[in-house]
């Protein structure tokens, strides 16, 4: 079913939609349609003989198929509001999935794939969907008939069907991905916040420590940051927004600063890990300007998980580094083996290199060797342990690697300044001496 | 297998017509409605629920599931209903707008007819206007609103000043619930109940009837 339409009539390029949705269909078996603002279709594949004449048959039976271009229609705001692409069921409780056509930022049209099912038709409840669409009682052997013939695709499938669609119809469009893409961090971000408020909410109950502000989980951000693991950090960053939107209800002024408390934090950590001074210093400067541009908190939620990654992204500078690889394996295998007994030539042998080469390459790029580095994340996270007033020392120190207890408390003292016990003591709230090289 | 592991496993699987009829044969066993309900259904949501949550199931395995949990609690509704009693009070109830979550609502809903509340469902992605009017032409006592997402969460605060605008705050009393939501949240919006879950969303509802009807 074709229409002649020009360009300018519909507002994007209508021949390059038809030709995307005629190979999408081909290679995936299932129909595709495009669909104007209004749910109208404007073209539509059949490749889906089964699924043609089912419609067929629903629309010949009630009439019209307006109950269907609603549904249509419906599923495509839904997809333009949530991240570019939405699975639904249609009134006949069929399965479709869309996706919008953007240009300049707005809705022309959007694709959409389906009908399929994803469970088998013999579960299918076609007496439910048959009374609520009023269809009467002679017709239910025949739609029961053609519901047989609908092609049943996995679950899975169709969310994998539903994300390449999505990739069609950006290709169509005039959008970047990078935009959905931010959009889908910044839904996610919210996401992992409110699963979180939710497990304070039934793990804590009267817990007061639960509730109140984390600050050991502050201390583990700083310490995650220093060390340049970007994920683990933006982990813990979403708990302690978690806690501070439970904390203060919602409070923007409240939460705006906390946000800017973070931010000196966050920079001292990223100082603490090696960045360079002059740029933390700099980026600060914009940040703390940038704040009052924001009016909700999940703006601000997101602009510091950019913030954090930035200031963590300088603690290794990966771009600068002419051994990349070398240098990342290298600290991935620390990461995961600081507790074992791993020597120079333990790494050196993870990436193929002779114990010598490796290391002139490690001081070259890190300035600072590589013992230095084990020691300072062996020490970053016995602190952590150190909290934990049930761990003796002699564990705490084995647990992070070292054999020789009096050798852990040694090194601690060298970079921290205090001795393990003395820390303990202190709770963690001693200044830190600068670090020996 | 045990029956409610069955339900369980069925919903998870989608299979609607399984949950409908095990949750028959669970009730003709005689298992009481509420038990049903969450060693069943709730169960078995929770486990998709954790899933999802961990990228192990997508979007499509969450809509069959969802759509097996509301089957299946169809056949649990007329049994959570109390008899021929007459309606205490009546509620208006809503998810927010932009906001499309409404397992959640659909169980606040059963358990307040349960309790012999009348409850208007206004559905999902609700703009505030449609809370405030609903409320002014059925006289309802009460206006419940709900969000999962924090992003949604502002809204429930426009319903509260809305209803203030509208000269109506004083008469009816404003509950909230939701995953992000909590009794601080409450409290700095202006609105009147929070609470936790669906069980306990009815039993507060219920005796605000009950209070403002003395």
């Amino acid at each position: 079913m074709n229409s002649a339409k020009e360009k300018d009539d519909i507002g994007f390029n209508f021949e390059r939609a038809k030709k995307c949705v005629d190979d999408y269909s081909n290679s995936v078996g299932v129909r595709c349609i495009i669909i104007d603002t209004h749910g109208q279709t404007l073209y539509e594949t059949c490749i889906d003989n089964g699924a043609c004449k089912f419609c067929q048959k629903v629309k010949s039976v009630l009439g019209s198929n307006q109950s269907c271009l609603n549904a249509h229609l419906y599923g495509s705001y839904q997809a333009e509001r949530f991240g570019g692409k939405y699975v639904f069921f249609c009134p006949m409780g069929l399965v479709h999935w869309v996706s919008p056509i953007m240009v300049n930022g707005i809705a022309k049209g959007a694709v959409l794939a389906g009908p399929v099912q994803m469970i088998e038709p013999e579960d299918f409840l076609i007496e439910d969907l048959i009374r609520k669409n009023g269809i009467i009682e002679v017709h239910i052997d025949e739609i029961n008939y053609y519901i047989k013939n609908i092609q049943v695709i996995k679950p899975e499938k169709v969310n994998s069907l539903s994300e390449l669609l999505f990739v069609v119809a950006v290709y169509i469009s005039d959008i970047r991905p990078s935009e959905y893409l931010e959009e889908r961090e910044y839904h996610e971000q919210q996401s992992d916040i409110s699963e979180y408020i939710h497990y304070i909410k039934t793990m804590g109950g009267d817990d007061s420590s639960l509730s109140s502000y984390p600050l050991e989980k502050e201390k583990e951000l700083l310490s995650l940051i220093s060390l340049g693991d970007k994920a683990g950090s933006q982990k813990v960053l979403n708990e302690i927004f978690g806690h501070i939107f439970f904390s203060t209800g919602g409070n923007f002024d409240v939460i705006k600063a906390r946000v800017l408390e973070l931010i000196v934090l966050l920079s001292r950590a990223a100082l603490e890990g090696g960045a360079d001074v002059e740029q933390i210093f700099g980026l600060n400067y914009k940040y703390l300007s940038e704040i009052h541009d924001f009016k909700t908190v999940e703006e601000l939620a997101f602009w510091l998980s950019k913030i954090m990654a930035r200031f963590t992204d300088c603690v290794f500078n990966l771009t600068d580094v002419k051994h990349v690889d070398v240098i990342y394996r290298a600290i991935n295998f620390v990461k995961q083996n600081y507790m074992k007994k791993i020597t120079l030539e333990d790494v050196a042998n993870h990436v193929y290199l002779s114990p010598s080469y490796f290391s002139k390459i490690f001081k070259e790029e890190m300035k600072f060797n590589f013992n230095t580095y084990l020691n300072h994340v062996r020490i970053e996270m016995s602190k952590k342990l150190l909290l934990d007033d049930s761990i003796d020392l002699v564990d705490v120190s084995n647990l992070v690697g070292y054999e020789d207890q009096s050798y852990f408390s040694k090194v601690f003292k060298k970079m921290t300044g205090v001795s393990p016990g003395k820390y303990r003591e202190a709770r963690g709230q001693i200044k830190m001496a600068a670090k020996s090289t | 297998m045990n029956i409610l592991m069955e339900i369980s496993t069925n919903l998870q699987q989608g299979k609607a017509k399984n949950v409908k009829e095990l949750v028959q044969k669970a009730i003709d066993e005689g298992l009481d409605a509420k038990t049903i309900l969450e060693e069943g259904l709730l169960h078995g949501m929770g486990i998709i629920g954790e899933k999802f949550k961990n990228n192990e199931v997508y979007v499509p395995d969450v809509l069959i599931a969802a759509r097996a949990m509301n089957a299946g609690s169809e056949v649990l509704k007329p049994l959570l209903a109390s008899s021929g009693v007459k309606a205490t009070g009546k509620v208006v109830l809503g998810t927010v707008k932009g906001d499309l979550h409404d397992i959640g609502k659909n169980l606040v809903r059963m358990m307040m007819e349960g309790k012999g509340l009348e409850v208007i469902d206004i559905g999902i992605d609700v703009p505030v206007e449609k809370f405030i009017n609903t409320a002014k032409e059925t006289g309802a006592q009460i206006i419940a609103c709900s969000a999962l997402l924090t992003t949604t969460m502002g809204e429930m605060k426009n319903v509260v000043e809305a209803a203030k605008a509208a000269g109506i705050r004083d008469s009816v009393t404003i509950m909230v619930g939701g995953a992000p939501v909590n009794e601080n949240f409450c409290k700095s919006i202006g609105a009147d109940i929070y609470t936790p879950d669906a069980a306990s969303a009815a039993d507060a509802a219920a005796e605000v009837c009950k209070n403002k009807k003395q």
